[in-house]
Parts: structure tokens; C-alpha cells; sequence
């Protein structure tokens, strides 16, 4: 049956949505400014404490500091408002540093014990550009333009604004966003529910979210970020990065720094970074491009792909596939149910229990440990020889060989066929599914171990 | 013409100023509150619809309308004439019913141009919704009650101090909502923090049904 009551709310709730938002009953209002002048001594404090209401501050290169507040009222009736407006109060108090508090009186009750009236206090105030500054609010926005001498700002409840200061400063709200630009000096922004923006820091920037959206781009010394649920997007910094999250994706690009990134269920997207780079994560795919140095990827789950590295790659994971390309040193992978696939390495040492291994342009050692996977490898390596060791026991093993290979080559497989296209010297009883011989000059081991497949090696 | 937060509720009734009023939202922090809040009350209101469990009666109805159309038809202008006319009613009531203390507001105490508070009507609107709002978020709640129990894993771990500190920020801004009901920022704080909290109940209850 239907709710007649949903319904009727349903229908005056829609009504009053189509026929606009004015008021039938309509309120007073008042509003009465707030203007005041001290001078403070150079370096002295300046501190905000506020609730209910926007603080916008800007500096100037004089000692004064001029106060604007704007009181705004809203009452059933003027008299109501005017009265309530009058006796809210804005303390300016000096002494060892200046203090501007907000002052609300106790709003009276209804004849049905709801408070009727309502209240908010709006600030502009003009600070030494040379005086730190302190600020406390809640419910309301702080806007801070040319701090010159470090800040203490904490918010909730409304955005929080900073831009070209100098000095460090101490951000802090929740439940909505911080946005800082421009700023010569380090810089640390604590939130819980909100989205932080941090551009053009020369210095290094600390931040610490826990459900918000977490951007940066232009920090010239060391990063640090450690949130929970948001995703962390950084571009364009100078220092080392550390990035620490659980459930967000992190992409970051172009970091002159090394890079550290501990995430838990989210995708990682690496690109341009200027050091090492160390990624662990649990459940998410990693996309690794342009290192300059030496890659450490932990995952357990997830896909990682590897695009150009100047040093060595290491590879964990446990589930999924690798892709790995342009390594300038040594790759070392350890899968246990994905594939692996490689190219253009210095070496390979790959071990996986059921994914295929396909390494192609290998210019180093070869060793390939798998359970119930194919293996097909290829060298560079002309005119000489580098180590191989593969093992397999369930799917073909197949490696290409550059002319002139020299090796000392040790085939067993126990139900496939063993082929050579080099010509094989063989050492001891022929037999059909076990080799011990040599190609050309055999300077270099070569085991090949198989039960359950093929092997074979072949020209390029 | 300058497009000015007053045209809002105007832009909202007339799809021709959608594109000015879209434009103008971007820059316009007080607008886009109003806005927020306007675009909350029609979505509860659209939560709080239900169907008839009689499908079949719309579609008798509208036969109907049509076979009577076809005995009679009747020129279009006559329905709209009577809509217009029933607009004309509710105009009529909406001014009878306006308080005159708003017509006889002194100079001082100024209509505000910059909207930090709401009407008395926008106000029982939105008191409206925002128990209608907690009455369904109680629901989902509810609902999902016994996976976060039943379940340990992080995520699950997680949602319970989203929710957790969810539950407290609502706490204490309604608490400062109590003693000052009009303050537009607070209200739209509290109806953010419910429609965070929403989301994070459908996000566990979507996730657990895909697992």
C-alpha cells in the first residue's frame, strides 16, 4: 500500500521546490560593523580565535593591524535582531601578543524551545606582514593572502585558504578543503575529511589526510604525505616523495627525488622520477615509467608494469602479470601465479609457479625458475656467453641464441624432445630426452630442466 | 544583465537561464550553497517518492483521458489556463501569509544580499528534509549494520571510523545548529556531512553486494 504520509511530503517537498525558495514568513535582519586599529610591535603575534563565520586576512608592510568585522543577524523581528547584533562582542585584547576573540551572547528560546535567532560574524583583518599569525575557527572559512612570518591556523567546518607567505606554517582543518599556493617556507596541513591542494612550496610540505583528495604539484624539498581513503596526485617536485595511503590511487610524475609509496588497494602510477623508487601495495595494479634509478615494487596482487629504468628492477608480486621493459640492470622477479614478461634487460632472474615466462633482449645472466609454465627466453649476447638456468616442469622451454653462442649445455626433460639448431657436441650416452654438451667453445653453463615439455634452442 | 544570485530560484524555473546560472555557480561560492541546498531538498524529494503498488492505474488513467480526448477534445489553453490560474491561488495565499514585519523592516535592518541565513520557509524546508534524510540514512544504516559487524577486513575497518567520525562531526554540528537554525553555512555543513555519510553507507552496502 502506499504511505500517504511519504506521499504528501513528497508533494509539498516538490511543491515548494517549484514555486522557488521564497519565504512566506519573512525574517529581519541586521547588521552592524566592527572596525578597530591597533599598532603591535614588529614580530609580535597576532591571534584569531572565532567560531561562526569566514576570516579573511591579508598583510600589509606597516605595524597596524586593522579589524573589520561584520556582525549579521537574522531575528522573527528587527528589534530582535538589532538588539542580539549589539551585544555580540569583538574582544580585542593586548598584551603579549594581540588576541581578537568573537563573543556570542546566549540566544533565547521560543515558546517552543527553539532558538529563534541566528548569527554569523564575517572578519577582514590586515596584519603586520611581519607578525606571526594564530588562528582558531570553526564552522566558517579562513582566507590568509601574504603571510610573511609563519602561521598556526586551524579550521573545521569551512575551507581554509593560504597563499604567498613566507615562513612555516601549520595548516589544520576538517571537513573541507585546504588550498595553499605559493608559499617560501616548509609547510605542514593536517586534515580529516577534505580535500588538500598544495602548489609552489619551496620547501618541503608534510601532509597528513585521512579521507580527502590530496594534490601537489611544485614542492622543492622533501614530500611527505600519509592519508587513508583519497587518492594522491603529485607532479613537478624537487625532493625526495614518501606517500603513504590505503585505499587511493597515487599517481605522481616527474619527481627529481627518490620516491617511496606504501599504498594498500590502490593503483600506482609512477612517471619521471629522478632517484629510486620503492612501491609497495597489496591489491593494485602498478604502472612504472622513466626511472632514473634503481625500482623496488612489492604488490601481492596486482599487475605491474615497468617502463624504463636507469638501475636494477626488482619485482614482487604474487597474482598477478609483469610486464617489464628498457631495464638498465638487473631484473629480478618473483611471481607466483602471473606471467611475466620482459624486454631489454641486463639479466633476469624470474621465478613463478604457473605463469608463463616470455624475456626477450636479455644482455645478461639468465635464470628462470617455474612450476607448470612455458618459458621462452631470447639473448643479445653475440660472439660470447652469459649463464642460463632454466627449470620448468610442466610447458615448453624454448631459448634464441645470437650466432657464435658458446656454452656448455646440460638438457634433461623426462616426456619431450630436446632440439638444437646450433650444433651440439654431445658428451657421454645419446639419449633422447637428456643432452650433456657444447656449443662452439663452451665458456658458459647452460642448464635446461624439464619433466613435462619440450625443449628447445634455436637461432634468432 | 549581469546574472545575480536573486535569479537563481528564476534560472532554476527556466531551463533557457540554466547556462548563465551554471556559469555563474563557478565563481559564486554563496549561490552555489543555495544552490547545494535547493538541489538537496529534490533529492530527498525524489528518495522519498514511491510508486503506486497499483501500476496499471496511470496507464487506465491516461486511457482514459485519451478516449475522453477523442468524445471531446478540449483546446489545449483551457489546462494551461487552469494551471495559470492555480498559480495565481497559490501566489495569492503565499503573499496573504507573509509576516509584516518584513513589510515594515526598518532601514537598518537590512534584507541581507549576501544570504548567510535562510528563510523561515527555506528553513522548515530543509528541517523537513534533513528528518526525512536521517530517516533513510537510519535505514541504510540499519542495513549495513551487520556486515560491518560481521566483517573484520580493512575496508570494513575503515568504513566503521569514516562512519565513526562521521557520526561525531554531525553530533556537534547540530549541536551548534540548535542555537542558531538559520546560519545557511551550518545547514549546509550538516546536510554535506549527511549526504558523506550516505555515500559511505551505499559505497560498504554496493561493495558487499559485488564481493
Amino acid at each position: 500500500m502506499t504511505k500517504p504520509i511519504n506521499i504528501i511530503l513528497w508533494i509539498a517537498v516538490t511543491s515548494t521546490a517549484a514555486f522557488g525558495r521564497s519565504s512566506i514568513f519573512d525574517r529581519a535582519e541586521y547588521r552592524r560593523p566592527f572596525d578597530k586599529t591597533v599598532t603591535v610591535q614588529a614580530g609580535e603575534r597576532v591571534s584569531i580565535e572565532h567560531r561562526f563565520g569566514d576570516i579573511v586576512i591579508r598583510t600589509h608592510p606597516t605595524q597596524d593591524v586593522i579589524i573589520h568585522a561584520d556582525i549579521h543577524v537574522s531575528a522573527s523581528d528587527s528589534n530582535e535582531a538589532t538588539d542580539y547584533a549589539g551585544r555580540v562582542e569583538i574582544l580585542v585584547e593586548h598584551s603579549s601578543e594581540l588576541l581578537i576573540r568573537t563573543r556570542y551572547p546566549e540566544t533565547p528560546r521560543s515558546i517552543f524551545g527553539t532558538h529563534n535567532i541566528s548569527f554569523s560574524v564575517h572578519y577582514e583583518v590586515t596584519i603586520p606582514e611581519s607578525s606571526p599569525l594564530h588562528v582558531r575557527n570553526a564552522f566558517g572559512a579562513v582566507i590568509a593572502d601574504g603571510v610573511k612570518a609563519g602561521s598556526d591556523i586551524l579550521t573545521s567546518h569551512g575551507e581554509l585558504q593560504f597563499h604567498n607567505g613566507r615562513g612555516t606554517q601549520h595548516l589544520e582543518d576538517s571537513f573541507a578543503r585546504v588550498e595553499v599556493g605559493h608559499n617560501a617556507g616548509d609547510v605542514t596541513i593536517h586534515t580529516t575529511n577534505g580535500e588538500v591542494t598544495a602548489n609552489d612550496i619551496s620547501g618541503s610540505l608534510d601532509i597528513q589526510d585521512r579521507f580527502g583528495k590530496v594534490t601537489v604539484a611544485k614542492v622543492s624539498n622533501r614530500l611527505k604525505i600519509a592519508t587513508g581513503n583519497g587518492a594522491v596526485e603529485a607532479n613537478d617536485c624537487g625532493g625526495d616523495t614518501e606517500i603513504k595511503t590505503s585505499f587511493g590511487s597515487v599517481t605522481v610524475s616527474n619527481l627529481r627525488g627518490a620516491l617511496v609509496v606504501n599504498d594498500n588497494n590502490g593503483k600506482i602510477e609512477a612517471t619521471g622520477i629522478g632517484g629510486s623508487l620503492w612501491l609497495v601495495t597489496s591489491f593494485g595494479p602498478v604502472e612504472v615509467r622513466d626511472v632514473q634509478r634503481d625500482v623496488h615494487i612489492d604488490d601481492h596482487n596486482g599487475e605491474v608494469s615497468v617502463e624504463k629504468a636507469g638501475g636494477p628492477a626488482e619485482v614482487k608480486t604474487s597474482f598477478g602479470a609483469v610486464h617489464v621493459n628498457n631495464i638498465a640492470g638487473l631484473l629480478t622477479v618473483t611471481n607466483a601465479n602471473g606471467a611475466v614478461k620482459a624486454s631489454n634487460v641486463k639479466g633476469a632472474q624470474v621465478t613463478t609457479s604457473f605463469g608463463a615466462v616470455m624475456l626477450d633482449g636479455v644482455a645478461g645472466p639468465i635464470q628462470v625458475q617455474d612450476q607448470n609454465g612455458s618459458v621462452e627466453v631470447s639473448t643479445t649476447v653475440r660472439d660470447t656467453c652469459v649463464p642460463v638456468n632454466i627449470r620448468t616442469s610442466f610447458g615448453p622451454i624454448k631459448i634464441r641464441l645470437e650466432p657464435n653462442p658458446s656454452y656448455k649445455v646440460a638438457a634433461k626433460t623426462s616426456f619431450g624432445k630436446i632440439r638444437s639448431d646450433f650444433p651440439l657436441s654431445i658428451q657421454g650416452a645419446l639419449s633422447g630426452d637428456e643432452i650433456n654438451g657444447s656449443i662452439g667453445a663452451a665458456r658458459c653453463e647452460m642448464n635446461l630442466t624439464n619433466q613435462n615439455g619440450s625443449i628447445e634452442i634455436v637461432r634468432q | 544583465m549581469k546574472f545575480e544570485c536573486g535569479d537563481l530560484d528564476r534560472a532554476l524555473a527556466n531551463p533557457g537561464l540554466l547556462p548563465e546560472a551554471r556559469e555563474h555557480l563557478k565563481t559564486c561560492a554563496r549561490c552555489r550553497k543555495e544552490y547545494q541546498l535547493w538541489a538537496d531538498i529534490s533529492a530527498t524529494a525524489q528518495e522519498l517518492h514511491q510508486e503506486w503498488q497499483t501500476p496499471d492505474l496511470w496507464p487506465r488513467i491516461s486511457q482514459q483521458l485519451r478516449s475522453e480526448a477523442r468524445r471531446k477534445p478540449i483546446p489545449t489553453n483551457y489546462w494551461r489556463m487552469g494551471i495559470a490560474a492555480a498559480a495565481l491561488v497559490f501566489a495569492a495565499l503565499w503573499l496573504h501569509h507573509r509576516t509584516p514585519n518584513s513589510v515594515n523592516t526598518p532601514p537598518t535592518a537590512v534584507s541581507s544580499p549576501d544570504q548567510d541565513f535562510l528563510t523561515e520557509q527555506a528553513l522548515r524546508e530543509v528541517e523537513t528534509s534533513e528528518a526525512a534524510y536521517r530517516k533513510s540514512i537510519d535505514q541504510l544504516a540499519r542495513l549495513a549494520e551487520p556486515k560491518l559487524k560481521n566483517s573484520s577486513s580493512a575496508a570494513s575497518v575503515n568504513t566503521q571510523e569514516k562512519l565513526l567520525m562521521l557520526d561525531a562531526a554531525i553530533a556537534d554540528t547540530r549541536n551548534s545548529v540548535a542555537s542558531n537554525r538559520f546560519n545557511l553555512h551550518l545547514q549546509t555543513t550538516l546536510a554535506d556531512l549527511y549526504r558523506a555519510k550516505q555515500q559511505t553507507l551505499k559505497e560498504l552496502l554496493t561493495i558487499d553486494q559485488t564481493n
